[in-house]
C-alpha cells in the first residue's frame, strides 16, 4: 500500500516535471534555454554513469571518452562524409556502445582501485587520440561547420526546438533506464553491486552483465556526444577529458549514484552552480571537489535521498505519535 | 642511429623514471598501509613544486624553501586524511575512490587559483654545466634527482622494514583488529601514511620542477603515471616501485625519441593497461587462495 | 541409483599447501550426502572446485557423465549445480524477495530491450519469477517477510534465504556449506526437515556441517575428509564407529570439549 502512494507521489511528480520542462522555454530567455539544454545533455550521461556506478556497482572515470566518441563520430561522419545527420548519430551510438562492450571484457576483470584507474586510463588515451589524430578530428584547433539535425523541411536550428528534441531523448532515456533497474537485468546489476560471488553461484555472468551496462551507458554518453556536436556545431578535445569525467561522477554523487531521476537533479546542480560562478574564475571546481567529498561522506545516497531522509526525520519529530 | 642519441634517451628515462618512482611510492605506502588508492597522489607532487616556487620567491634561501614547502604539503596530508578520509571510516572502495578523487580536485582547483594557469621553474640545485658522457648531456640536476630518488628509496625501505612505525604500519596493514589489540590504532596508522606520502611527493615535486617546470594541473597524468610505476611493483614493495618507475621512464623516453612525443603519454598508458591485465589474473588468483 | 557427481583424483594445493588430495569420491542421485572433518580438512575448497570458483590442479569432476573441465561457476550454476556459502553473501541491499528472484535470473531470458520497452515477453516471465520466487519462499517458510531488506534478518534466516536463493536455479544438486551453523536448537530442526524436503524435490544434497547431532540425524551416508583426503566413507552408524574418524576427528573434537 505505502509503495502503491510511494508510486502514485513519484509519477505524480514525474507528470509535474515534464509539465515544467514544457512550459519554462516559453519565458523566452535565450540564456536560460541554452543552460537547459546543456543539463538536458549532461542529464543523459550522468544517467548512464548511475546505472554503472551506483547500481552496478563499478567505477568509471573515463565516461568523458565515450561522450567524445558519440560526439566526434557524429561530427566526422555527417560533415566530413556527408551522411545524414540522424544516420551519423545512430552509427555514433553504435559504434561507441559496441567499442565499449568490447573493453567490457578484458576491464571488467578489474575491480575497485584497479578498474578506476583503468577507465581513468582509458579516457586519457582517447582524449589524447582526438587531440592527435588531427586529420580526422580536427585536433587542437577542433572541427568545425558540424551539420544540424532536421527532419523533413524542419530543421533543429534554433535553441528552442533543440531544447525540445534534447529533453524529449532525456525523458526517453529515463524511462528506458527505470524499466531495466526494474527489470531482471536490473536484479542482477544490484545483485553483482552487492555480491559477485553470489551471484556467479545463482548462475549470472557477472562479466556479461557488466560489459552490457557499461555498452548502454556507452550508448547513453554518444547520444549526448552527438547532440552536442550538433547542437554546438563545434567540437574540439578539452570537454571531453579527464576533467569532465570528474564532473559526471559529481552529477551522478550529487544526484544518487542509485537513482535514475537524481541524473537530472545532479546534472542541474552542477551546470548551474559553473553558471552562477562563472564570474568568479574557477571556484566551480573547488566546489564539485569539496561536493564529492562532502556528499559522499555524509549522504552516499545523493543529495535527493539525503534531503528525503531529513524531511522524515523532521516529519517523524512533528507528527505526535 | 648514433649512440649518444641513445644515451641521452637513457639518461632522461631514468630521470623521469626516478621521479615516476618517487609518485609511485606515495601510492605504496599509502596502500600497503590502508588499501586505498589515493588519487590525490598527484596532487601533492604538484604542491610540493608549486608550494617551493611561492617560498623561493618570499626569498627564503633556498634549502630552506625547499624544506618548508615538504612540512606544508606533510601538513596537507595530515588535514586530508583528518578532515576527508578519518571522517569516511571503513567505506566502500568506490566511496574512498570518490573522496580522494574529490580531494584530487579540490586541491588541483584551490592551486588553479592561486598560482593561476602558468608553468612556474625552479632554480637547479647546483649550478654548473652540463656533464658531457659518450656525446650525451647530462644536466646536474638529473643527478640529484636520481640520487635523491636513491636516498628516498632507501629512507622509506628502511623505515619501513627497521623501525617501529614501520612495524605497526604493516600490522595495521595486515590485520586491522589484532593490531589493535596490542595497541596499534589504524587510523593513526592510516594519517601517518598520509604525511609520509605526501612528504615523499613534494619531495618529487621539488626535484622534478628544475627540469620540467611545475604546473597546477601537472597532477594527473603524474599520479597515473606513478601509478603505473606502483602497480608495477605489486603495490607493495619499495624496490618493486623503483624498477617499475624505472621501466615506465625508459620505455617513455625511447618511445618519444623514436617514435613521436606526442604519444609519449599515450605509452604510459599501454603500460598501465599492460600492467592491470597481468595482475587481474593474479588478483583472481589471490582471491581464490583466500577462498 | 545412478551417480550425479564423479570426483576422480581430484587435487587441488595452493602454492604448496595440498586442500584436496587425490580424491576419489561419488554422490548417488537423490542421496543426502554429508561431508565432516576437522577445520582445514579441505570441505570448503571441495565445494568450491564442485561449483567450479576455480579449476583442480588434477582430476576430473563429473557431473552426469559430463565432464566439467573448462566450466565455470555460473556455467554450472546453470548446468544445474547450485550452492550456498558458509557467510551467507545475500544481497544485502535488496528485499528478501528480489534476492530469491535473482536465483531465477538464469532460468528466465527476456534481454535488455524487452526491459527496456516493457515488452509483453519481459513482463510474462517476470509474473512467472515473481510466483516461483514466493513459492520458493514459501518452501523455507519466510514467504511473510518477502518485502522487507535482506540484511533486516536474523542470521538464521538469512541462511534460510540464501537457501531458497540457491533453490530457485532449479537446481540438480545443492550444496550446503554449514546450513545449520549459527541456528538455535529449533532452528537447527527446521534446516534439517528442509534439507529432507529439498531431497524429496528430487534433488541430491551435499552439505557440510560442524554440529555432528545435526549431522546424525539428517545425512543418510556420511564422507570424512582429513587433510584432504577421504578417510571415512558410510551411513551415519558405520563412520560413527569407524576408528580413524574417531582418532581424527571426533576424539579431537572430544578432547576440545
Amino acid at each position: 500500500m505505502l509503495s502503491l502512494i510511494r508510486g502514485r507521489v513519484k509519477m505524480l511528480a514525474i507528470a509535474a516535471l515534464v509539465v515544467l520542462l514544457i512550459i519554462i522555454p516559453l519565458q523566452g530567455n535565450a540564456y536560460y534555454t541554452s543552460v537547459l539544454i546543456i543539463i538536458g545533455i549532461h542529464a543523459i550521461v550522468t544517467v548512464g554513469l548511475c546505472l554503472l556506478m551506483g547500481y552496478t556497482g563499478q567505477v568509471s572515470l573515463g565516461q568523458a571518452a565515450f561522450y567524445g566518441l558519440g560526439a566526434y563520430i557524429a561530427a566526422v561522419l555527417s560533415k566530413t562524409y556527408h551522411l545524414n545527420p540522424w544516420l551519423a548519430m545512430a552509427v555514433a551510438i553504435i559504434a561507441t556502445a559496441a567499442f565499449a562492450f568490447a573493453i567490457g571484457f578484458p576491464i571488467f576483470r578489474l575491480r575497485g582501485n584497479y578498474l578506476a584507474m583503468a577507465t581513468l586510463g582509458l579516457g586519457i588515451i582517447i582524449w589524447i587520440l582526438f587531440r592527435e589524430l588531427d586529420w580526422i578530428t580536427g585536433g587542437q584547433p577542433g572541427f568545425l561547420d558540424i551539420p544540424t539535425l532536421s527532419i523533413g523541411g524542419f530543421a533543429f536550428d534554433s535553441d528552442l526546438s533543440f531544447y525540445y528534441l534534447v529533453w524529449g531523448f532525456c525523458i526517453a532515456v529515463m524511462f528506458i533506464s527505470q524499466n531495466i533497474v526494474n527489470s531482471r537485468i536490473g536484479r542482477a546489476m544490484r545483485a553483482i553491486r552487492d555480491s559477485e560471488s553470489a551471484s556467479q553461484s545463482l548462475g549470472i555472468n557477472t562479466i556479461m552483465v557488466k560489459a552490457k551496462i557499461l555498452a548502454l551507458s556507452a550508448a547513453y554518453a554518444a547520444l549526448a556526444g552527438s547532440l552536442y556536436a550538433y547542437y554546438v556545431g563545434f567540437i574540439d578535445p578539452p570537454p571531453f577529458g579527464f576533467l569532465f569525467s570528474i564532473r559526471l561522477v559529481a552529477m551522478a554523487v550529487v544526484g544518487g549514484l542509485a537513482s535514475i531521476w537524481g541524473a537530472i537533479f545532479g546534472a542541474a546542480t552542477v551546470r548551474l552552480l559553473t553558471e552562477f560562478l562563472h564570474p568568479f574564475g574557477d571556484i566551480d571546481t573547488v566546489l564539485f571537489g569539496l561536493l564529492l567529498m562532502v556528499i559522499i561522506i555524509l549522504s552516499p545516497q545523493g543529495v535527493t535521498r539525503g534531503l528525503g531522509d531529513i524531511w522524515r526525520r523532521l516529519s517523524r519529530r512533528l507528527s505526535p505519535s | 642511429m648514433a649512440t649518444w642519441q641513445l644515451v641521452q634517451y637513457v639518461v632522461t628515462g631514468i630521470t623521469v623514471g626516478s621521479i615516476y618512482a618517487i609518485v609511485g611510492l606515495g601510492f605504496t605506502i599509502i596502500y600497503s598501509v590502508t588499501g586505498i588508492i589515493n588519487f590525490a597522489q598527484g596532487e601533492f607532487v604538484m604542491l610540493g613544486g608549486m608550494t617551493a616556487f611561492s617560498l623561493i620567491g618570499l626569498g627564503l634561501p633556498i634549502p630552506v624553501a625547499l624544506m618548508l614547502a615538504v612540512v606544508l604539503v606533510t601538513l596537507v596530508g595530515v588535514v586530508f586524511n583528518l578532515t576527508a578520509i578519518r571522517p569516511a571510516g571503513r567505506a566502500s572502495s568506490i566511496t574512498l575512490i570518490i573522496i580522494t578523487i574529490g580531494g584530487a580536485l579540490f586541491i588541483r582547483a584551490v592551486a588553479g587559483l592561486y598560482w593561476g594557469r602558468d608553468a612556474v621553474a625552479l632554480p637547479p640545485f647546483s649550478s654548473g654545466a652540463s656533464l658531457s658522457f659518450l656525446g650525451a648531456y647530462i644536466r646536474p640536476q638529473s643527478l640529484w634527482v636520481i640520487g635523491i630518488t636513491l636516498v628516498l628509496m632507501v629512507v622509506v625501505y628502511l623505515l619501513l622494514n627497521r623501525t617501529l612505525v614501520g612495524k605497526a604500519l604493516k600490522a595495521a596493514a595486515i590485520n586491522r583488529r589484532a593490531a589493535a589489540l596490542v595497541g596499534i590504532d589504524a587510523r593513526m596508522m592510516s594519517l601517518v601514511s598520509f604525511a609520509l606520502a605526501a612528504a615523499t611527493g613534494a619531495i618529487g615535486g621539488i626535484v622534478i620542477a628544475p627540469i620540467s617546470y611545475a604546473s597546477y594541473d601537472m597532477g594527473v597524468m603524474l599520479g597515473l603515471k606513478g601509478f603505473v610505476a606502483a602497480a608495477m611493483g605489486g603495490l607493495t614493495g619499495v624496490w618493486g616501485v623503483f624498477l617499475g618507475g624505472l621501466g615506465l621512464g625508459l620505455a617513455e623516453s625511447l618511445a618519444a625519441g623514436y617514435i613521436s612525443s606526442s604519444y609519449k603519454d599515450a605509452i604510459a598508458l599501454i603500460f598501465l593497461f599492460a600492467v592491470l591485465l597481468i595482475r587481474s589474473r593474479r588478483l583472481v588468483a589471490g582471491e581464490e587462495a583466500a577462498a | 541409483m545412478a551417480d550425479i557427481l564423479q570426483m576422480k583424483g581430484l587435487t587441488k594445493t595452493f602454492g604448496g599447501v595440498i586442500a584436496v588430495n587425490e580424491l576419489d569420491l561419488e554422490i548417488q542421485e537423490g542421496e543426502l550426502t554429508a561431508i565432516i572433518g576437522p577445520n582445514g580438512a579441505g570441505k570448503t575448497t571441495l565445494f568450491n572446485l564442485i561449483a567450479g570458483v576455480f579449476p583442480p590442479t588434477s582430476g576430473q569432476i563429473i557431473f552426469h557423465g559430463q565432464d566439467l573441465a573448462g566450466t565455470n561457476d555460473y556455467q554450472r550454476a546453470r548446468m544445474g549445480i547450485a550452492r550456498t556459502f558458509q557467510d551467507v553473501r545475500l544481497f544485502g541491499n535488496m528485499s528478501v524477495l528480489d534476492n530469491v528472484m535473482v536465483g531465477l535470473h538464469s532460468r528466465s531470458k527476456y534481454g535488455i530491450l524487452s526491459a527496456a520497452f516493457r515488452l509483453p515477453q519481459g513482463h510474462r516471465e517476470e509474473d512467472n519469477i515473481r510466483l516461483t520466487a514466493i513459492n520458493t519462499l514459501n518452501l523455507v517458510g519466510l514467504g511473510r517477510r518477502a518485502d522487507i531488506n535482506a540484511s533486516e534478518l536474523t542470521f538464521g534466516q538469512q541462511k534460510l534465504v540464501s537457501i531458497a536463493r540457491a533453490l530457485a536455479t532449479k537446481p540438480r544438486i545443492i550444496m550446503l556449506d554449514e546450513p545449520a551453523a549459527g541456528s538455535n536448537v529449533l532452528e537447527t530442526q527446521e534446516i534439517s526437515d528442509l534439507a529432507k524436503r529439498i531431497l524429496e524435490m528430487e534433488i541430491t544434497v551435499i552439505l557440510v556441517e560442524h554440529d555432528m547431532r545435526f549431522v546424525m540425524g539428517t545425512a543418510e551416508r556420511i564422507v570424512v575428509l582429513d587433510g584432504g583426503e577421504k578417510i571415512a566413507d558410510g551411513t551415519p552408524s558405520q563412520v560413527q564407529n569407524d576408528r580413524r574418524v574417531i582418532v581424527a576427528y571426533l576424539g579431537e573434537q572430544e578432547d576440545e570439549i
